[in-house]
């Protein structure tokens, strides 16, 4: 009797270490992508040059495309006219309205950049995208294209359809545009370097107001008889030149290249007055603005090669972004830009 | 309740084990103190090794299963990514830009465009498991695929090409989620990602990409351990199985709670479980494996270290048991060796084989064994010595009293000139006082004896004339000679008789009587005295019951002593007996019926029990 109950003790024993789950180890998990806290809501204010011209309408798309698919909520505001001074109040409007983010395109770096700088002490992320403040004043610069390469691609346009020889000016928006000079400045490298024969005549500005651009433009076709080519690196630019080639019956004698959006030129490409005219999406650029925006406030890191959905991958040097390349609008693929 | 119980089982091992014989309490506390805790130990290190081991894998198999997922994660990335491949051409872009109110042949031409892209670019570009690639947009469907498909027609466009354009970012289905079916039922994972128009911000269409789950194969090969493991892929939030390396196709469903942990191992049913998330924390990548195959080699080596455990134990209870014999052994033969000395056989000592405890203590016994035989010898000896004495003075003593007695008579005799009574007189008594005489010979014929009685009893007549009449009665004269009898075994009874008669009466008749069984020869010495006094006659049968040789002192002496001769010759069966009958006392004597031939062997016999 007392033997099987002794066995059968050894055998609950034996039989309690079966059938049942046991666990052996937990392994932490590796916390799930980091999914930023919806819980507070971001504020981020997008400051373009100008509010009322095709470019930044474009742009303002992009950045309501962003707003919805990111669910930040984005301010959009900007100076009716390119005036710095007026832009600078908007700023210190938002700066006062303490929104998280603050991403402007900037008119005058040289007055700018005070304020932004200001706008950093008070913990804001300072954004600057299309145009540049100077790098003390901001965090990152997102920035349309490779500037080198815009330029050197805007001057072998010009070049081919002008036969690498012959005189041409340049439309840009501002002196005081560090990416306009930027591009301007690897233009002329290029010209140097491989086209001899082409002569830059001068470098006019359209101060980003159509009037201007229109009158300059009007001015240097009269002023140099012999001008074979205009390059606009301001979007103003190149619409204002079409229009005076048009009036002044030498759309075909003056080669126009340039920085333009596409709806602007769409009945200059299909008539065969100009040729071509290059941009990127300022619809992806808002985009892209507010996403990394959003990323930086969600604490991720910017990156080299990451990718930014719905936009691709962005290259990243020093404290710039770079969108992409540029896009080449002709009358054949024209009708597909909606900007 | 337990503890009651232990404490019972407990008792009675106790009183158990007390009552048991020492070989037994031997191999027991061998058994208690060796081999329970060999075994016990032998169990614990087993089981503390399999524990470890279990544990180790069990941290080995999610670390393991973790690469693997990782591996799987960035395939499903790098498919998930591959529609990038088509923003690189304008010109796709461009016609998936292009709504679907063109021109038949326009259509056509951008068809071939695009499934020659997607197939150059997808399919043949990469060694990636890709069944195909489908792209959805604007009612159309482009597909580009390595295998023939069924399902998935531009009836579906609509819905698979829309129902993505909400949700934006990729999604992963399977097969049971769409009509796609790829010819050998091969199963995938079907990746839709949106595709958008970049540079105007606007939806273009969805892209498929299904994904042979063959490559989990791949990637979980170097683990599955010759296919004993089984490898499984599961939506955490149908439990449907994406993959099973075990079976081909399985609509089983897995319950929610089935792992009761998300990353990590344990054991269930004989099977040791990895699991850990995979594909973005909605699939869970599992590994089972039964643990027999996985410690096949240690559970041999179990099973070996039984059977040489086995062994071994048989071995060395083989062994134990030799040795408890050898020490039990001595002892049983000690005790069946004291049993015998409690007998009274003194004869036998043990011979000592060894110089250990039990030698020693053999040696002792058998030391104390001599010493008391020696010293019951001794004793013994003595005791008879002394008996022969008595007897031999009892033999030889004739009463002064009678003989004072007798020459009174002798004198009167002499006075009153009866010459011839004298001399009759005289002649008895001196035969009386040869054959007191005749020292040295303890056993005499029967009629020698009776005719002893009759000398005295024929003296005591002279002296007591008509008070004393006797009478002897032996059947066959012939016998008489040639049965042998002790010496003086009827005149002190005799004695007594004519002592306590005339004591008491003025005449007494004593009538001597030899009866003869085949065995036995009973003399009768029958008086008509006074008979015994009842509390004289029980005091008397006492002594006589008596063991032989203790001899007390006391009044009836002559009586006992009879007695005790007769019965330290013949032994218990042989003796005196009294009786009182209506007239006087009977006395009888029991005696063996022996012949004169046998003399010498009584005297042998004597003479044996006397050393």
């Amino acid at each position: 009797m007392q033997k099987k109950s002794l066995v059968l003790l050894i055998l609950l024993i034996f039989v309690s270490a079966c059938n049942k789950k046991e666990i052996l180890y937990v392994q932490e998990t590796p916390p799930s992508e980091p999914y930023p806290e919806q819980t507070e809501q971001i504020d981020i204010a997008i400051v373009p040059k100008v509010m009322e011209i095709p470019y930044f309408q474009a742009v303002q798309q992009g950045v309501e495309e962003a707003a919805k698919s990111s669910g930040a909520t984005v301010h959009f505001k900007g100076p009716t006219t390119a005036d710095p001074s007026q832009q600078e109040e908007i700023i210190r409007t938002f700066i006062k309205e303490k929104v998280d983010v603050l991403a402007v395109s900037v008119i005058d770096p040289d007055r700018l950049s005070p304020v932004l700088a200001e706008a950093r002490r008070q913990g804001i992320t300072v954004l600057t995208w299309d145009a540049d403040a100077h790098p003390e004043a901001r965090d990152y610069f997102i920035n349309m294209v490779d500037a080198e390469m815009l330029g050197e691609h805007l001057l072998d346009s010009l070049a081919a359809q002008i036969g690498e020889e012959g005189e041409y000016i340049i439309l840009s928006g501002s002196q005081s545009s560090l990416n306009q000079e930027e591009w301007l400045h690897w233009i002329k490298q290029h010209n140097r370097a491989y086209y001899p024969n082409l002569i830059l005549q001068e470098v006019a500005y359209t101060n980003d107001n159509p009037v201007t651009a229109y009158q300059e433009s009007k001015r240097v076709v009269k002023a140099y008889p012999d001008l074979k080519g205009i390059i606009g690196i301001a979007s103003l630019g190149p619409p204002a030149a079409a229009a005076v080639l048009k009036e002044e019956n030498v759309s075909d004698d003056i080669v126009i290249v340039g920085l333009a959006s596409p709806r602007d030129m769409n009945e200059h490409l299909k008539k065969g007055d100009v040729k071509g005219i290059t941009l990127w999406s300022p619809k992806k650029l808002g985009f892209l603005t507010v996403m990394i925006a959003k990323l930086m406030q969600d604490g991720t890191e910017i990156e080299d090669g990451m990718f930014i959905e719905d936009v691709g991958r962005i290259q990243v040097k020093g404290e710039q972004i770079i969108m992409g390349e540029p896009i080449d609008f002709t009358a054949d693929n024209v009708d597909q830009y909606d900007f | 309740m337990i503890l009651q119980r232990i404490m019972w089982i407990n008792m009675i091992f106790k009183k158990k084990f007390r009552n048991l014989s020492l070989m037994h309490k031997l191999l027991l506390s061998y058994t208690l103190l060796t081999i329970i805790p060999v075994a016990l130990l032998g169990f614990f290190i087993y089981t503390a090794y399999i524990k470890a081991a279990e544990e180790q894998i069990g941290t080995l198999v999610p670390q393991m299963l973790e690469q693997a997922s990782q591996q799987i994660d960035r395939n499903v990335q790098d498919v998930t990514n591959m529609p990038e491949r088509l923003y690189q051409s304008q010109q796709m872009i461009e016609i998936l830009r292009q709504d679907s109110f063109q021109s038949h042949a326009e259509a056509m031409q951008q068809q071939y465009v695009m499934e020659r892209y997607l197939s150059s670019s997808f399919l043949h570009s990469s060694s990636s498991d890709l069944l195909g690639v489908f792209v959805f947009s604007k009612n159309r469907v482009f597909a580009a695929t390595a295998k023939s498909y069924s399902g998935f027609s531009k009836s579906e466009a609509a819905v698979y090409g829309q129902s993505l354009e909400l949700e934006k970012g990729s999604m992963i289905l399977l097969p049971q989620d769409t009509n796609l079916v790829f010819e050998n039922n091969a199963d995938y994972l079907l990746i839709g990602v949106p595709l958008q128009d970049r540079d105007n911000q606007a939806y273009l269409g969805t892209m498929f990409l299904a994904l042979d789950v063959a490559f989990v194969d791949r990637i979980t090969g170097t683990i599955k351990e010759h296919n004993a493991a089984r490898i499984m892929l599961l939506e955490k939030d149908s439990g449907r199985i994406a993959y099973d390396s075990k079976s081909e196709k399985s609509d089983q469903i897995v319950p929610e709670d089935f792992y009761p942990i998300e990353n990590g191992s344990f054991l269930q049913d004989g099977k040791l479980i990895g699991i850990t998330p995979a594909i973005q924390q909605d699939y869970a990548l599992i590994y089972e494996i039964p643990t027999e195959k996985l410690f096949a080699k240690q559970q041999q080596t179990r099973t070996i270290s039984i059977v040489l455990f086995l062994l071994f134990i048989i071995f060395s209870v083989c062994l134990y048991t030799l040795v408890a014999y050898n020490v039990s052994q001595p002892i049983k033969r000690l005790i069946a060796n004291m049993r015998s000395v409690q007998g009274g056989k003194f004869q036998q000592t043990l011979p000592v084989t060894k110089q250990d405890e039990v030698g020693r203590l053999t040696e002792s016994y058998n030391h104390m064994i001599i010493e008391i035989r020696d010293l019951i010898q001794k004793n013994y000896m003595i005791r008879l010595k002394q008996q022969e004495a008595e007897l031999y003075a009892l033999q030889t003593q004739i009463n002064p009293h009678f003989i004072f007695n007798t020459l009174e008579t002798i004198n009167y005799a002499v006075e009153a000139g009866e010459q011839e009574e004298v001399i009759n007189i005289i002649t008895t008594l001196g035969r009386m006082l040869r054959y007191s005489l005749d020292n040295g010979v303890k056993f005499v014929s029967l009629t020698e004896e009776i005719r002893h009685v009759e000398d005295f009893l024929s003296i005591q007549q002279f002296r007591f004339q008509d008070r004393l009449t006797w009478k002897t009665d032996y059947p066959d004269p012939g016998i008489s000679t040639d049965v042998q009898v002790p010496k003086f075994i009827l005149q002190p009874i005799v004695e007594n008789s004519i002592k306590y008669g005339l004591e008491t009466k003025t005449s007494i008749h004593i009538d001597i009587k030899i009866h003869q069984t085949p065995d036995m020869l009973i003399l009768t010495i029958k008086d008509d005295g006074p008979g015994f006094d009842p509390t004289v006659k029980t005091e008397l049968e006492e002594e006589l019951s008596l063991e032989p040789g203790i001899t007390s002192k006391s009044a009836h002496y002559g009586l006992s002593n009879v007695s005790n001769r007769i019965k330290m010759l013949y032994g218990n069966n042989y003796g005196v007996s009294l009786e009182n009958n209506q007239k006087g006392a009977t006395v009888r004597l029991y005696l063996p019926f022996r012949h004169v031939s046998e003399r010498g062997s009584l005297d042998a016999e004597f003479a044996n029990h006397d050393r």
